[in-house]
Formats: structure tokens, C-alpha cells, sequence
């Protein structure tokens, strides 16, 4: 059982992690269509969202996703729905391993094939995804707490360069007034879906009274903002456009005169390449959980420790990732990125209904 | 006399046994001649035999003497076989007079007296290390521990060697949990020599392959002592000096007993060169590596082809040189230390001096890796526990290999593995890497932590 | 029996590992580090190169001498690792090849050298000033899709070509082409004459509407010696007008914080120089009553007065009348710097980004701006102040 801070740690490392690649992409895409005003509904929206689910689930302490379906829904309900959620874990942690692969390549070394480079990951992912979950949790804070200095050190080298356009950031807020539209409303929620990680991570929390909830709707609209209009600081309204992985292009932009290391992006690169991994071994070690909950019998509650058979799944999930690193290309990954972000928001309402439903019938039941 | 015949056996069986050792000894005493005693002379203590024995047996009467006999602390009346056996190989003495029988401590203890502290040497503060007899180690740690809760209990370990083990721990403040766990991993423990701490380690820690240590090994009372005050567990060993700590987590492995004795400041600087330290060993090379094969960009210009010009006569590929470099300070580590005192220095002299200058003159090692190789040996002397520094000597060659077959990424990717190896591991129950632990007993006087 | 499975996993992965990257390895002493890249046009005569041999240039061939743009010689200055770090005398290697494009001539002239050649410590990219007047597209396209060119590269238009300015050897210099690094990037000297603009920054200033890029001339003074105290303008692709050293600093004064020079004054016949400490500007874009768009400019900056032709004693009232000129002075230059910009029909100060920035009507502002700009008028208000004499009176 662990601290309520570790609730805190799920959330940052969802928040942070999103300047990855599709998020700052779809917003960035919008930026004259609604992006900014997308920000604020998304910080709406998220919040209510984070707010509820977390209400919710702190009525199951110490219980899983698996668990409370199979406690309250009949299991022709109950399978499918884990079916559903599993994958969209999955994906949401391929898709980062996908992208990060392809920016390694890009930017970091070229001399690496891609088949090693993903099978290294893919190593460190699924074993440690079968970690205890308390495990997970004290490595994401580890993680975090080494990384977060370094990202503060970043983003303020970022904002105090003289070279940062201010005109081209106040050009972009002027387009506030837009419309927004789905995809980017969908984009910018996902940085606060941290919480949805709970379903799982549940288990580990005895009670969940969150204090300093008001950090969270801040932090996030923060967070979006530097997401959305850093980049265009620095590659000016029209520019930031032909960038692909717009924040590591950001980040090579960026300049330490008095570090051993000159050029930012190699410490950027290092920070999200260590947050990236922890935050896909949280989402496959979640879809893991979640596999076994739906093979396990309705009787068997609880926690099981990790067993051989989890080897079949993680296998199936790692032929899925090495599929899907050789299948897309640049175009096709953007779209499927755009897509996963575009499913996962009505996905991210199923589970909220979900849990909702198991709570009222619980609550008739006792 | 009903039971004379049966003492008068006791007795005969006693000698039957012990013939034939070389040191056994069978004497009478008095004038009388009903006073016998039965010892072994290596084990005793001759100069008490004589005073306290031999001597007033001339002085008194039977009656006289019997009583006198019964009345030293420590003696007592036999009551079968095996015990009366198992305590004369212990050192006491059998003495019959007339129809009963005693047994008379007369152990003789050879030890190394109180020394002070090798292994984990201090600036300031004590420095008395624990001795190998456990009499003394439980006075050591008693006086600096007054405490009516402080709890020993003992017990024996080892099939042949009967070894003395006792747990101690503050009964008001221990974790329960990993009490019970600690008195069944002892209890488990089945084997016939048992001689020394790291031994015992590896008995009650819970995976046999493991490479971080989960447990501390410490000759240093007052460190005892500190984790007796914070709720710990600490095993003593009879003929060991050293004691053994659980639930040890990952940052007791870089706490040194000055951190306590230090000003506030001083003790988090101290502690966070240490971190440094163990970042520097373990990453420096694996830096050097990829650097120099795979990313010769993350550096600045000058950096880098200062680094190219003196790599430039070297024939062989970089991880080929680092791994050839540490090896060779690792054997220089290795042969000091083996080497006798006398010899000891010449080592460190030949090594220096043919590793670093002319190996780099002759163009087989660049001059920056002989500054990395240096860095690399020295900073992994920083780390206060021994236990912990060999762990780290060998985790660096891990990330070489990563290092040499991803290139940076590599050294990424393992980094994140180790954090998440640390994090999966648990001593005694309790998370072995967590960064704001939950203490196992907070304390009022307790509030300034080392 | 499991274990000894893992291990031989083990041991079978780490071989594999080793075997598949063993021929990826290239280590830092076989690489050839490119510090400086140069491009120039090439003149029609000059074509019958080695750059003819490959890729069709139908096209080419047809077009007219100036128009040098299906032909390029691209320079580099590379460093080349040498035995004993100690000597410090790092020789610097400039190679060239005339191609049709600038991936072909980099492929060409790795056949120059005997080592990898490594772009990624390229940190100055120079523009021959015969290619920059053309069209600087296909460079500033290439510079920044390749991965290994760094963003923060500074950037500069070469004169007479980029080839012969990178052959120069200043006598400063310790690592080859490290001169051009310093001045370039300020790091060494922070003369206020050079305008230093990064990649990323050049290429933001191509794109973005209402703002246009500013590069500094690097020009070849003698046979070692370097000058670089002048700019050029450029808009969309080619180079437009030329800034005088003087005019050069104006424009470091407008658009940069803490410029370390000095200028004159004169007064009564006197001339004061004074050394700035710190400065500021800023502007705005007003309408004025009479419907057109103002561009208000507020300059300022304390300075220290450094000498005095005459020699006279300086006192309170004397600083005072001696910063009232100097900000006359600034007023007058700055002015007409301003109305020398616009005239060339440039925008390196991004006053169009600025009203686009300060307009909420997003669909038409930018047809607005370009009935605004050509009647632009300018008003600058520059505060001076000259606070101390220096070390005496």
C-alpha cells in the first residue's frame, strides 16, 4: 500500500511524456483552428473527467479493474469491456515505443538498426512490465525525480533565449477565439488521462483522498500551453509546421553555452527516453493486468503474482509492437497516432461509465 | 550411595570420549582423592584452573570445597550426557567431589582485543569495530544502547560449527513483520560451517542470484546502534566481527557514520558527492564508449577531437580499450590488496606507471582513458560499504556492454533497467529503492537523519 | 535447468549483439568532422566539372550564366584528428566539389577523404554571396532536414565566395574554423557588428509572415584575416540590401538587449564618446490621427562617457546636456536607419508579425498589412543617458 503522492507521479509522467510526438502534432496542426481554445475545453473536460473517475474509485480501495467487473458486471459485459481497455493500453504504449524507435533513429543514431533498437526497448518493457505494481510505482518516482530538474532546467533555458518570439506566440493567442475541433480537443485531453492508469494501479492505493486537487487543471493548462506554443516560439507560426517531432526540433534549438553537453536536445532526448520507457511499462504492465484479469476465473480475487503465462501475452504484445515498427512509415504513423487519440477519449468515457455502473450496483447490493 | 555408580560413569564415559585428544587432561585433587577434574587444556583458562581449582583444593575440606566450587557464577550441577559434553568442549571444567559432579567455567577466550575500525574508517566519531567474540560485541553495543528494550536473543546456526547467533533489536520500535521474517529465515538456515557475516547474508536475503546487497555488513557498533534506534534488525555472529542489518535499503548503502557527526550541510554535501560518485563510476565508461563510436556529437568541439587526436594511434576499438583498461586496474585493485603490506605499494607503483604512462606513450590507450579509468577507480571508493563499492564494480561492465552495442540509447535503456531492478527488489519486505521512504520508527530524538 | 537456459539466452543475445553492430561501429578517430560548410554558385564557364558527370541537368545547361542555380560548389572545412592532442595545431582541410546538388556533392566528396565525413559538429554555414543573391531555398531546406546538422549552426553570407573565406586561416585560431564559431556566436568577441543568427532562426525568419532574415557578412580582408561587421538583408530567398557596419550595430541596438559599444556626440564642437552599459527598445505600431500606421520605436540605455575630444571637466549639467544630444542623435540615425529598411521593402524587424500578433481579426490581417506597409511611417523616442564620466571628472 503507498502513498497518495504516487497518484500525483501517474498524472506528471502522462502530462509530461504527451510532447512525445502526437499531441503537440494534432495541436500544432490546429494551431489556426481552434487549437487554443481546444487547450481549454480539454482542461474542462479533463479535469471533470480526473475528478469523477477518481471519486469513484476510491469507493474499490485496494481493488483492480478486473476485480470490480468481475464483482459486478456478468461476464458477458465484463469480457468484452476488458478486451477493449486492454488493447487501448496496449496501443497507447506501443504507439510511444513506435515513435520513439523512429526519433531515435532520426535523431540519435542512425548507426543502430531499427530491429535492434525496438528489441532492446521491447526487452527492458516487458520484463519490468511484469514487476509488482508497488514496483512500478516507486521506479516512476525515481524516474521523475531524476528527470523533472532537468526538464525545469530545459523549459527555462527555453523561455529565457532572447531568440524566443513573443510576437509569434501573441499571433497564435489572437486565434483564440476558433471553434475547436474534435481531433484537438481529443489531443490535448489526453495529457490528463494519467488518472485512467488507476484502473490498475488502484490496487496499491489503501485509501485515495486527493489533496491539492487544484494543481491539477493548472499544471495541466500549463503544460499544454508550453506544448503548443514553445515550439512556435521558435520555429515562428508557419515554420513549426514542417517540423515532425516538433519538440525535439525545439530542443535542438535550444543552446547550453556552459554545460559539457551543447546542445539540449541530447539531455531532452535522454530525459524522455528514460520517462518514455517507465510510461510504457505502466500502460503494458496495466494491459497485462488486465489480460489476466479476463483469463482469470470469477472466483480467484486479487492480486496474482507474476506467473510463466504471462509470457504468452507479453509475446503476442511484443509481435504486435515489432508489426507495427516495421508497417508504418512517417505518414502512417501520424495517422495511426492521431487516430489511437482520437478512439481513446470515447474510450476513456467507457471506462468512466464502467466503473460508474459497477459503483451503483455495488452500492444496491450492499 | 545410590548415586555414585551413576557419576562414577558419567565419568568413565567422559574419559572413554576424550582419550586420545591431545589436550585432554585428567587430574585428582585434595588430599581426600574424591576430587577429580576432567578439562581440556586448550580450551581453558590455566591460570584459573590453578588459583580457582587446584590451590584452594588443598585448602579446604570436601564439603568446604564443594560449596566453594558451586558458588562461582557460571558453574553448575551436570545433568546428562550431552551436556555434560558439550560443555566441556567449550572449555568448562568437570569436577566431581565425592557423589556429584560440576561443571566450572573455566573458558579460556582468545581474540583480537578491541580494534579500531578498518573497513569503514571514519574522519571523527568512534571508532571501535567489533571483535570476533560475541560477549564483548554485545557489551559494545549494550553500552551505547541502554535501553531495557534493547532485546537479544540467541541462537545457534551450523551443524559442526554450533556458531552463536543472536538477533537483536529495540522491542518498542522494530517492525514486527520483519522480525518474524528474520526468525524464520534464521530458523531455516541449515548448514554445517558457518564463519562469517556475508555467509549469513546470503542465507536469509531472498534471492540467490541477486547483485545488489540487502542486508548491511558492518563492524561499526555505533552504526549498529543507529539502526537498532531506527527500528532494525541487527545479527551478531560468535567469531565474527561483524554484524548484520535488516531491512537495509539502497540508501543506507551510502550513508557513512560521519554524515551523523558532520554539520547538516556538510553530511547532504557529502552524501550527494557520494551519489555523484556512483554515477560517475557507473556511467563514465559506458560514456566513453558510446561517445566515441556511436555519438561523437553530445560533446563540444574541442571535446571531441581532443578525444579523436588521442585516440588516433590507438589500434583497437573503443570498448575493446575501456574494457582492457579496467580489467587492468581492476587486477592492480585486486593484487594491492592480496599482496602483503610490505609489497603492497610496489604494485600501485609498477601498475601506475607502466598502465598510465606507458602504455599511453606506446599509443595502446588514449590519455583520456587513463584520466576515465582513474575517475572510475577512485569514485568507486566513495561508496561507504564494501559490499555496496564491489556491486558497483561490476554493474559498470554491464552498461559497457550496452554501451557498446546501442550506443547512448543503450546506457538510457540500462539506466532505466537497473532503477527499475532496484525498485522491483525488497529487503526483508521493505522497498528497496523508494526515494522518500516511510521510516520504520520515527522518534522525537530521532528528527536529524544522517 | 531453467537457469541454465536463461543463461545460454544470455549469452546467445550478447553475441548476437556484438556480431550485428560490430560493423556499425565507427569510432570518433575515423571521422572526419565537418566544422564549417560553405556554398557558392557556380558561373557558367566553370561548369565543365566534375559536377557535369552526374544527374541530368538538361535544365541547367539551358539556363544563363547568373542563374547559377542548377550548379553548386559546395566547401567544406574539415578537422582532421591528429596523433598528439598536446601540439594544439589542429590542421584544418578545406575540400570542395562542383555538383548539381548539394546531397551529390557531399557524396562526391567523401570520396576525398579517407574518413566518415561527420556533419555533426557543423556549426557555421556559410552562403556564397553570389548563391545568396539567387536563392538560398535548397540550402536552408537541406540544413534543416538533415538530422545531423545542428539547429543552433550559425549562419552567414560569405564574400567574395563561402570557398575562398573558408580557405582563410586566421592566425587566432586554435581548432580549425573555431574563428568563425567565436565571432559569429559572440562567444569571443562580442563586437556589436556582427548580427549572429542561428539556423533554426534564419529558417523561422523565412517562413514566418511579417518577418524576414538578417544575416552578417563574412568578408575576406587579407590573406589571413577575416572582417566581419557587416549584414545583409534578405526576404523570402535571396538577399536584398546591405547594411554598412554602422548600420549593422543600429540594428543589433533595436533588436538586442546589453550591446556592448560606444558612439559619438558631438556638442558645441566637442565630441563625446560614450561607452553603453545597458540598452533597450521596443516598438509599437500606432495609428495616427491622420489614419496611417505609425511604428513607434522607445530606445534607451545608461552609458558611461568614455572620452572627450577637449578634455574638460564633466559635470552633472554638462552629462545631462551630453545625453539630451546623444538621444537627438539616436532619434535622428535610428530614423533614418528605419526609413532605409522599409524602403528596401524588407521586414527584418517583424513589424508585420507584430500587427498580425496584435490583431484579433484574424482573415484579413495579412491582406491589411500589405496595404499598411508601404505607408508606414516611423517616430522614434530614444532616452539616453549618459550617467557617469568614468574614472575622473
Amino acid at each position: 500500500m503507498v502513498n497518495e503522492r504516487y497518484f500525483y507521479y501517474l498524472f506528471t509522467i502522462q502530462a509530461l511524456i504527451n510532447i512525445v510526438n502526437f499531441v503537440p502534432r494534432v495541436l500544432i496542426d490546429n494551431r489556426f483552428e481552434g487549437a487554443l481554445m481546444s487547450i481549454l475545453v480539454s482542461v474542462v473536460l479533463g479535469t471533470t473527467l480526473l475528478i469523477i473517475f477518481t471519486k469513484i474509485i476510491s469507493h474499490f480501495p485496494g481493488e483492480g479493474l478486473p476485480e470490480i467487473i468481475h464483482d459486478t458486471l456478468p461476464r458477458f459485459v465484463g469480457l468484452p469491456l476488458l478486451c477493449i481497455f486492454a488493447f487501448l493500453w496496449y496501443e497507447s504504449g506501443a504507439i510511444t515505443l513506435v515513435s520513439f524507435v523512429d526519433i531515435t533513429l532520426r535523431f540519435i543514431t542512425p548507426d543502430v538498426s531499427p530491429v535492434f533498437a525496438i528489441i532492446g526497448f521491447l526487452l527492458l518493457v516487458t520484463m519490468c512490465s511484469r514487476l509488482k505494481t508497488e514496483s512500478i510505482l516507486y521506479a516512476l518516482e525515481t524516474t521523475l525525480i531524476i528527470n523533472c530538474p532537468l526538464v525545469a532546467y530545459m523549459l527555462i533555458k527555453a523561455l529565457i533565449n532572447p531568440h524566443f518570439s513573443w510576437d509569434a506566440v501573441m499571433q497564435i493567442i489572437t486565434h483564440l477565439w476558433t471553434i475547436p475541433k474534435y481531433n484537438s480537443i481529443a489531443g490535448a485531453s489526453f495529457i490528463f488521462t494519467g488518472y485512467v492508469n488507476l484502473a490498475i494501479f488502484n490496487r496499491a492505493f489503501k485509501s485515495l483522498k486527493l489533496r491539492h486537487l487544484w494543481m491539477i487543471p493548472l499544471s495541466g493548462l500549463m503544460v499544454l500551453l508550453v506544448t503548443l506554443l514553445v515550439p512556435i516560439g521558435y520555429h515562428g507560426t508557419i515554420g513549426v509546421e514542417q517540423q515532425v517531432y516538433t519538440w525535439f526540433s525545439t530542443a535542438d534549438a535550444i543552446r547550453s553555452e556552459f554545460f559539457i553537453v551543447e546542445r539540449v536536445l541530447f539531455i531532452f532526448y535522454f530525459s524522455y527516453l528514460a520517462m518514455s520507457l517507465v510510461s510504457v511499462v505502466v500502460h503494458w504492465h496495466i494491459a497485462l493486468e488486465l489480460v489476466k484479469g479476463f483469463l482469470m476465473k470469477k472466483k480467484t480475487k486479487g492480486v496474482k503474482a507474476a506467473s510463466n503465462k504471462d509470457w504468452w501475452t507479453l509475446g503476442l504484445m511484443t509481435a504486435g509492437t515489432v508489426w507495427m515498427g516495421f508497417y508504418f512509415d512517417q505518414a502512417k504513423l501520424t495517422m495511426f497516432g492521431q487516430w489511437f487519440l482520437n478512439v481513446r477519449l470515447p474510450g476513456e468515457l467507457l471506462l468512466l461509465a464502467t466503473v460508474l455502473v459497477a459503483y451503483r450496483r455495488r452500492k444496491k447490493r450492499a | 550411595m545410590p548415586t555414585k555408580p551413576n557419576e562414577q560413569k558419567m565419568e568413565e564415559w567422559l574419559v572413554e570420549q576424550l582419550t586420545g585428544l591431545m589436550d585432554f587432561e585428567e587430574r585428582s585433587l585434595g588430599n581426600s582423592g574424591d576430587i577429580k577434574m576432567i578439562y581440556l587444556r586448550s580450551l581453558t583458562d590455566s591460570d584459573t584452573v590453578k588459583r580457582f581449582i587446584v590451590v584452594p583444593s588443598y585448602e579446604m575440606d570436601v564439603q568446604e570445597y564443594e560449596n566453594y566450587i558451586f558458588s562461582f557464577p557460571g558453574s553448575e550441577k551436570t545433568k546428562d550426557r550431552q551436556q555434560v559434553m558439550e560443555f566441556v568442549m567449550k572449555g568448562y571444567i568437570f569436577i566431581r567431589i565425592k557423589d556429584s559432579s560440576y561443571l566450572f567455567d573455566a573458558m579460556k577466550i582468545e581474540f583480537s582485543g578491541i580494534s579500531s575500525s578498518i573497513t569503514e574508517a571514519i574522519v571523527q566519531g568512534p571508532n571501535d569495530a567489533l571483535t570476533e567474540n560475541i560477549e564483548i560485541n554485545v557489551n559494545l553495543i549494550r553500552r551505547r544502547y541502554q535501553s531495557k528494550q534493547l532485546r537479544i536473543e540467541p541462537l545457534t546456526i551450523g551443524n559442526v560449527s554450533q556458531t552463536t547467533v543472536v538477533v537483536m533489536y529495540d522491542d518498542s520500535r522494530v517492525d514486527r513483520d520483519v522480525l518474524q521474517e528474520m526468525r524464520k529465515r534464521l530458523s531455516e538456515i541449515s548448514v554445517d560451517i558457518l564463519q562469517s557475516a556475508g555467509e549469513l547474508e546470503k542465507f536469509i536475503s531472498e534471492r540467490k542470484y541477486r547483485i545488489f546487497p540487502t542486508t548491511v555488513v558492518t563492524e561499526r557498533p555505533d552504526r549498529v546502534v543507529f539502526n537498532l534506534a531506527a527500528g532494525k534488525v541487527a545479527v551478531l555472529m560468535n567469531t565474527v566481527g561483524y554484524a548484520v542489518i535488516a531491512p537495509s535499503v539502497f540508501n543506507d548503502f551510502f550513508t557513512a557514520m560521519d554524515d551523523k557527526i558532520q554539520l547538516p550541510l556538510v553530511g547532504w554535501f557529502m552524501k550527494l558527492i557520494r551519489y555523484i560518485g556512483l554515477f560517475l563510476t557507473v556511467t563514465l565508461p559506458a560514456f566513453y564508449v558510446a561517445f566515441t563510436s556511436y555519438n561523437p556529437e553530445i560533446l563540444k568541439i574541442q571535446i571531441t577531437l581532443l578525444i579523436a587526436g588521442s585516440r588516433a594511434a590507438v589500434p583497437y576499438p573503443s570498448f575493446i580499450e575501456v574494457v582492457l583498461m579496467l580489467l587492468m586496474m581492476e587486477f592492480l585493485i585486486e593484487a594491492s590488496l592480496r599482496l602483503p603490506k610490505a609489497i603492497g605499494p610496489t604494485a600501485t607503483t609498477v601498475g601506475g606507471l607502466i598502465l598510465g604512462q606507458a602504455a599511453t606513450q606506446a599509443g595502446l590507450v588514449s590519455n583520456i582513458m587513463i584520466i576515465i579509468v582513474s575517475a572510475v577507480a577512485i569514485s568507486n571508493f566513495v561508496i561507504p560499504l564494501n559490499m555496496m563499492a564491489f556491486t558497483v564494480r561490476v554493474l559498470k561492465y554491464y552498461l559497457i556492454f550496452f554501451a557498446a552495442t546501442f550506443g547512448l540509447i543503450g546506457i538510457v535503456v540500462s539506466t532505466v533497467g537497473i532503477v527499475m531492478y532496484l525498485s522491483g527488489m525488497r529487503s526483508f519486505g521493505k522497498p528497496y529503492l523508494e526515494i522518500f521512504p516511510k521510516r520504520a520508527y520515527q522518534g522525537k530524538g530521532d528528527k536529524q537523519h544522517g | 535447468m531453467r537457469k541454465w537456459l536463461y543463461l545460454w539466452l544470455v549469452i546467445l543475445l550478447g553475441t548476437m549483439s556484438l556480431l550485428l553492430t560490430g560493423c556499425q561501429f565507427k569510432d570518433v578517430d575515423r571521422r572526419a568532422f565537418v566544422l564549417a560548410f560553405g556554398i557558392d554558385s557556380v558561373q557558367k564557364e566553370e561548369q565543365g566539372g566534375q559536377g557535369r558527370e552526374e544527374g541530368e541537368e538538361g535544365e541547367g545547361k539551358g539556363k544563363d550564366k547568373g542563374k547559377g542555380k542548377h550548379s553548386i560548389e559546395v566547401s567544406l572545412k574539415l578537422a582532421i584528428p591528429e596523433g598528439d592532442p598536446t601540439k594544439r595545431n589542429q590542421e584544418a582541410i578545406v575540400i570542395s566539389q562542383i555538383s548539381s546538388s548539394i546531397p551529390e556533392a557531399v557524396r562526391l566528396l567523401k570520396s576525398k577523404v579517407d574518413k566518415e565525413l561527420d556533419f555533426s559538429h557543423c556549426k557555421t554555414l556559410l552562403f556564397g554571396e553570389a548563391y545568396a543573391r539567387n536563392n538560398i531555398s535548397e540550402m536552408t531546406d537541406w540544413m534543416v532536414r538533415r538530422r545531423d546538422i545542428q539547429l543552433i549552426a550559425y549562419n552567414g553570407v560569405a564574400r567574395p565566395t563561402a570557398k575562398e573565406v573558408l580557405d582563410v586561416h586566421p592566425k587566432s585560431e586554435r581548432v580549425p574554423a573555431y574563428y568563425l564559431i567565436l565571432s559569429l556566436g559572440k562567444e569571443g568577441t562580442e563586437s556589436p557588428f556582427i548580427v549572429s543568427t542561428f539556423s533554426y532562426n534564419l529558417r523561422r525568419h523565412l517562413t514566418e509572415q511579417g518577418l524576414d532574415p538578417v544575416l552578417p557578412l563574412v568578408e575576406k580582408a587579407g590573406e589571413d584575416t577575416l572582417l566581419i561587421n557587416k549584414a545583409v538583408l534578405l526576404d523570402n530567398q535571396r538577399v536584398r540590401a546591405e547594411l554598412t557596419p554602422d548600420e549593422a550595430r543600429m540594428f543589433n541596438l533595436l533588436t538586442q538587449r546589453g550591446l556592448r559599444t560606444s558612439f559619438n556626440v558631438e556638442m558645441d564642437g566637442n565630441i563625446y564618446s560614450y561607452n553603453m552599459e545597458s540598452n533597450w527598445s521596443k516598438f509599437k505600431l500606432v495609428k495616427s490621427n491622420k489614419g496611417k500606421m505609425v511604428v513607434q520605436y522607445t530606445v534607451g540605455g545608461r552609458a558611461t562617457l568614455e572620452d572627450n575630444t577637449d578634455a574638460i571637466e564633466m559635470t552633472g549639467r554638462i552629462l545631462r546636456a551630453v545625453s539630451k544630444a546623444a538621444s537627438e542623435q539616436w532619434e535622428k540615425d535610428i530614423k533614418q536607419f528605419l526609413v532605409k529598411v522599409h524602403g528596401t521593402g524588407v521586414d527584418p524587424f517583424g513589424w508585420g508579425l507584430r500587427y498580425s500578433a496584435m490583431s484579433w481579426n484574424n482573415a484579413t490581417e495579412l491582406e491589411e498589412w500589405k496595404r499598411i506597409y508601404p505607408e508606414l511611417e516611423f517616430s522614434v523616442k530614444a532616452d539616453v543617458q549618459v550617467r557617469y564620466s568614468g574614472m575622473i571628472r
